[in-house]
C-alpha cells in the first residue's frame, strides 16, 4: 500500500466519523511527516499504521475526539446532504414540495451506503467511481423498489423542512471554517 | 514437552510495552519535547520496537486529551515541514512520578516471583523403579 493510498483511506475515515476539518488537516500533516521519515528510514507504511488502516484510523479518531461530539457533526453532516439533494429537487422542479418515492430514498440510500462502506476501506471514491456506484448500485435499487412497492410519494418535503435540514450542516461548515482562518 | 508457538516471545514483549507505553512516552517528553517520529527512534534505540509505529498516536491524543501532554507546531530539527511536538504539563509530570513509582514496585514484586532461583533447564527425570515383573 502507498503513502498516498494510507493517507486516502485515513482521511475518508476521519471524515466519516465526524473529526473536524482543522483536526482532520493536522492528524494527515503529523501522519505524512511520519510516513516520510519511516520511508526514508526503508520502513513501508505497513510499519507505521499496520496492516488494517481503517482500523487504525478509527482508534485515532476515537481517542482524538470523544463519540459524543462526532456524533452530534455526523448527524449534521447527514442531515446538510439530504438537504442539498431535496434543495436541487427543489431547484430542478420548480416546486415549494418534494415528493419522496420509496424508489428515489431506495437510490440514495444505496449509493450512501455502498460509497460510504467503499471509501472507509479504500479512501474517496472520484467523480468517476461515484458515478459508477450510482449506476450500478442506485439505478438497480430504485427501479427494484418501485416494481416492488409502486411510485405513490412516500411523505412530501416542503421547501421550509429542506432549509431547516441544510442549517445545522452550514452552521458547521461555517464555524470551522472561522476557526481555521483564526489558527 | 512445552512447544512454545513461533513468535511467542515477541508476543509477551509487546505485550508488556504496551502495558508502559504511556510512561515510555512520557518520560521521553519529559527529557525534551519530541514529534511523533522521535518517539519511535527513541524507542528503537531502546531497543523497544513497535509493532505498529503508528499506534503512538491514538495514545498521544487520548493523553492530550486528558490533560497529560501540550503541543504545538515548530520546525523540524532535522529540517522539513514544521512537526507536531508534544511537551509534558504538570498533570504530565504528575502522573510520571506516581506511573514510575507503580512501575518500580511492580518490577520489583515480579521480579521476586520471576527470579531464576530453582533450575529449570533440566528437565524431571523420572525414577526407575526398582525390582520390578518377572
Amino acid at each position: 500500500m502507498t503513502i498516498e493510498r494510507v493517507l486516502a483511506v485515513c482521511r475518508s475515515n476521519w471524515e466519516y466519523r465526524g473529526i473536524d476539518e482543522a483536526s482532520v488537516r493536522e492528524m494527515l500533516d503529523e501522519l505524512t511527516a511520519h510516513l516520510e521519515d519511516a520511508a526514508a528510514a526503508g520502513r513501508s507504511p505497513q510499519d507505521v499504521v499496520g496492516d488494517d488502516v481503517p482500523a487504525f484510523a478509527a482508534s485515532w479518531a476515537r481517542a482524538r475526539v470523544p463519540l459524543s461530539r462526532r456524533l452530534v457533526r455526523m448527524a449534521a453532516m447527514v442531515s446538510f446532504t439530504a438537504g442539498v439533494l431535496l434543495l436541487l429537487s427543489h431547484l430542478t422542479r420548480w416546486t415549494l414540495g418534494v415528493g419522496v418515492t420509496p424508489g428515489r430514498l431506495a437510490f440514495w440510500l444505496g449509493i450512501a451506503v455502498v460509497t460510504v462502506a467503499l471509501e472507509l476501506r479504500r479512501g474517496s471514491l472520484g467523480l468517476g467511481k461515484g458515478w459508477l456506484v450510482g449506476l450500478v448500485v442506485g439505478v438497480p435499487a430504485a427501479l427494484a423498489t418501485e416494481r416492488l412497492l409502486g411510485d405513490e410519494p412516500l411523505f412530501l418535503v416542503p421547501l421550509w423542512a429542506t432549509l431547516l435540514l441544510a442549517l445545522p450542516g452550514l452552521a458547521y461548515a461555517h464555524a470551522e471554517r472561522r476557526a481555521s482562518r483564526d489558527t | 514437552m512445552t512447544m512454545e508457538l513461533p513468535g511467542a516471545g515477541d508476543q509477551r514483549r509487546s505485550q508488556l510495552l504496551r502495558g508502559v507505553l504511556d510512561l515510555c512516552l512520557l518520560s521521553l517528553i519529559a527529557e525534551r519535547p519530541r514529534y511523533g517520529y522521535e518517539f519511535v527512534e527513541a524507542l528503537t534505540e531502546s531497543g523497544l520496537a513497535l509493532v505498529s509505529e503508528g499506534s503512538i498516536y491514538p495514545l498521544l491524543a487520548r493523553m492530550e486529551r486528558a490533560g497529560l501532554v501540550a503541543s504545538y507546531r515548530a520546525p523540524s530539527s532535522s529540517g522539513g515541514a514544521p512537526r507536531k511536538y508534544y511537551r509534558l504539563t504538570e498533570a504530565g509530570r504528575a502522573e510520571l512520578a506516581h506511573g514510575r513509582a507503580v512501575w518500580r514496585e511492580f518490577a520489583t514484586q515480579a521480579g521476586r516471583i520471576l527470579a531464576d532461583t530453582i533450575d529449570t533447564t533440566e528437565p524431571d527425570t523420572p525414577t526407575e523403579p526398582t525390582g520390578g515383573t518377572t
